[in-house]
């Protein structure tokens, strides 16, 4: 299902909890890294793919973070598909990796950021 | 360098500013209201700026703004909006302090909620639809550097509080304008301050500034300073005078303490306001005059009108829908700390100051040391710098002290303040005492400095009892002129500058007051300048 197929009485929670995804991973995943000098970009991705949130000092990970926020109804959403794709990208060996794939993890964070900013959006249209 | 406090459940947005923003001092992260409240109040009026985030995952019962017997629901959207509800509460403790709230407009229902909260004007939403380094580094310098910019002006500090902002930007735009200005406020507030260091200084004219006290002149001669005189027109008129009105052709003319406007030059006063034109007593030719004109008063001009003490259409002439209140120093304590800060720069600069200074700096091997205003803790030494280390006792005796002078006393005060630190340390040095490049503004002398005059009747025949200070001197009669001076000027002050009773205090009869005032005259003392701080 895609978020303009929600029944609109269903609508007011879900945009609420994608304002919560919106927030806790389109937020923070690209916190640091987005505009991380190219020396502190391994240490900057490193920060925001696996420290993504805090909860009383333990951290969470951007996937556990999709995880707890992942809006199960829509896994047809091409949104919620482009999130899957591009967390699934995103489970590279930042040790090892190299300043091009470095790149486009950071582009991928950004793209995760895109995409739940569009979801909320396209759910407050739904709505009104 | 700001403070600038951090409200966030998360330690990462401090990690990001700290490492993006160096140059300032950041406090917290505050994870929740109850944190905010003791950092603001830990913190006190040093903050200039906050960022404060929207979503807190912390535990329920530090959420502000839950129902009554939360649902889970009720909790979930606490979280989520927590930030607006701390915004809400920290609005209440700290109205005019500015704040970032850490969202982009784009999360409608916000900007909403922070609208229906009338807390836009210091609130700032993020330029940058995403939060990271770059966006928080361009909208905390944006804010700084704009607040920064209408701190102050010249000699003139407004501060940082949404009043003298205001004030500044109505003086800035009557500056420009071809109307005259009414400025009021109590004895100090800086009326003439303001009238020359921005009115004039902002107003883009080329002639001359020119300031008349209305207070100190004598009544018959008014109207001849102001409008000029041709010789003869009156008894000792030796030459042909032009006026203030002339002299200040083309530039500003301030008239101070105008309340005190002869009625019959007050009609004057309106004819030259009418017809933009000024007719010397005893000539028959009006001269043309393009001039700026600022009035002040420590009185209301409307109840003066009220009172028939100043004319109706005079006052209805001098604009007064456009009058300008400057607040008394009691009511600006926002900017206490930073009021201290400019005066102590200030007195740093007089002479008198520069010189016990370099004094001082021969002790420390710089022959004159930069002078750094520190709070807090004693700081790391820094080579040619001497470090006035200003204690919270210190600052909260003068917080909390009256000021019924105002600026002028704060001023004299401050400036008393490190005469007396500079030169008690310059003692204290030669004796081997104490680090050297640290001089403790403390808070005895303050205290002392503050002290305000105790006459009581003393309940028995003996007569009044008075505190002074005594100050070693070259002379025994230099010791004993000081210590006449400040008993004669605190009777001035505690009898409101009535000699006949102060005659009745010191001779047990008011007739003596001309005698009084010889001696008060003798003294040095001088009625001009302690008759403001009386009024």
């Amino acid at each position: 299902m895609r978020v303009e197929d929600v029944d609109i009485e269903a609508l007011g929670d879900l945009v609420d909890d994608l304002a919560d995804l919106r927030h806790d991973l389109g937020k923070y995943i690209g916190f640091e890294s987005r505009t991380a000098e190219p020396g502190r970009l391994r240490a900057a991705l490193a920060r925001d793919l696996h420290a993504t949130r805090e909860h009383e000092g333990r951290r969470e990970s951007c996937w556990d973070v999709w995880a707890r926020l992942r809006p199960a109804a829509l896994a047809d959403d091409p949104d919620v598909m482009a999130i899957d794709q591009a967390l699934d990208a995103l489970r590279i060996d930042l040790d090892t990796a190299d300043d091009r794939v470095l790149q486009a993890a950071k582009e991928r964070a950004s793209a995760v950021t895109s995409a739940t900013k569009r979801l909320h959006a396209r759910a407050l249209a739904a709505r009104r | 360098m700001a403070d600038i406090l951090l409200i966030d459940d998360q330690t990462r947005t401090l990690e990001l500013c700290r490492r993006v923003m160096p140059e300032h001092e950041w406090h917290g992260p505050a994870r929740s209201w109850k944190d905010t409240e003791a950092q603001l109040k830990a913190l006190r009026s040093r903050l200039d700026l906050v960022l404060l985030d929207v979503h807190f995952d912390i535990p329920e019962s530090d959420l502000l703004g839950l129902p009554p017997n939360p649902q889970e629901k009720d909790v979930r959207r606490a979280r989520r909006r927590q930030g607006i509800e701390i915004l809400q509460a920290l609005r209440k403790a700290q109205p005019e302090l500015p704040v970032v709230l850490m969202t982009s407009r784009g999360e409608i229902g916000l900007e909403r909620a922070a609208d229906r909260h009338e807390i836009e004007e210091y609130t700032y939403f993020l330029d940058d639809d995403e939060v990271d380094g770059g966006s928080l580094r361009g909208q905390v310098e944006g804010i700084l550097q704009a607040r920064r910019g209408t701190e102050r002006d010249g000699a003139v500090y407004w501060g940082r509080s949404l009043t003298m902002r205001r004030i500044r930007q109505r003086l800035l735009i009557l500056a420009r304008g071809r109307l005259p200005v009414i400025l009021e406020g109590e004895t100090g507030t800086g009326k003439s301050l303001v009238a020359r260091d921005f009115l004039h200084a902002r107003s883009g004219r080329k002639g001359a500034f020119v300031s008349v006290d209305l207070s100190t002149m004598p009544k018959d001669l008014v109207a001849a300073h102001l409008f000029g005189s041709l010789r003869g027109a009156y008894t000792g008129s030796v030459s042909d005078r032009r006026g203030a009105f002339e002299e200040a052709d083309g530039g500003t003319l301030f008239l101070d303490e105008i309340g005190n406007l002869p009625d019959d030059v007050q009609k004057m006063l309106l004819t030259v306001l009418q017809e933009g034109a000024v007719t010397r007593l005893g000539d028959t030719k009006a001269r043309k005059v393009d001039v700026k004109l600022v009035v002040a008063t420590n009185e209301e001009l409307r109840e003066l009108v009220r009172a028939r003490r100043f004319r109706a259409d005079l006052y209805m002439r001098l604009n007064p829908g456009c009058t300008v209140l400057l607040p008394a120093l009691k009511d600006r304590k926002m900017d206490f700390q930073k009021l201290f800060g400019f005066a102590v720069e200030k007195a740093i600069e007089s002479a008198h100051i520069q010189e016990l200074v370099a004094e001082y700096g021969k002790n420390l091997g710089a022959h004159s040391p930069r002078v750094a205003l520190v709070t807090g803790a004693v700081p790391q030494a820094a080579p040619g710098t001497l470090f006035l280390l200003l204690p919270s006792r210190t600052l909260a005796l003068m917080r909390n002290h009256e000021w019924p002078g105002n600026l002028r006393e704060f001023a004299m005060t401050v400036d008393n303040l490190l005469t007396i630190s500079l030169a008690e340390a310059i003692g204290t040095h030669l004796a081997g005492r104490g680090r050297p490049d640290v001089i403790q503004l403390r808070p005895k002398t303050v205290r002392d400095l503050l002290r305000a005059v105790r006459l009581e009747g003393a309940g028995d025949d003996s007569g009044w009892s008075i505190q002074l200070h005594v100050r070693p001197h070259d002379g025994l009669n230099k010791v004993a002129q000081d210590i006449e001076r400040q008993y004669f000027k605190k009777l001035y002050f505690q009898e409101k500058g009535d000699f006949a009773a102060m005659a009745r205090i010191l001779l047990g009869d008011a007739e003596g007051a001309r005698k009084v005032q010889l001696r008060f005259n003798q003294l040095g003392l001088k009625v001009r300048e302690l008759k403001d701080a009386v009024a």
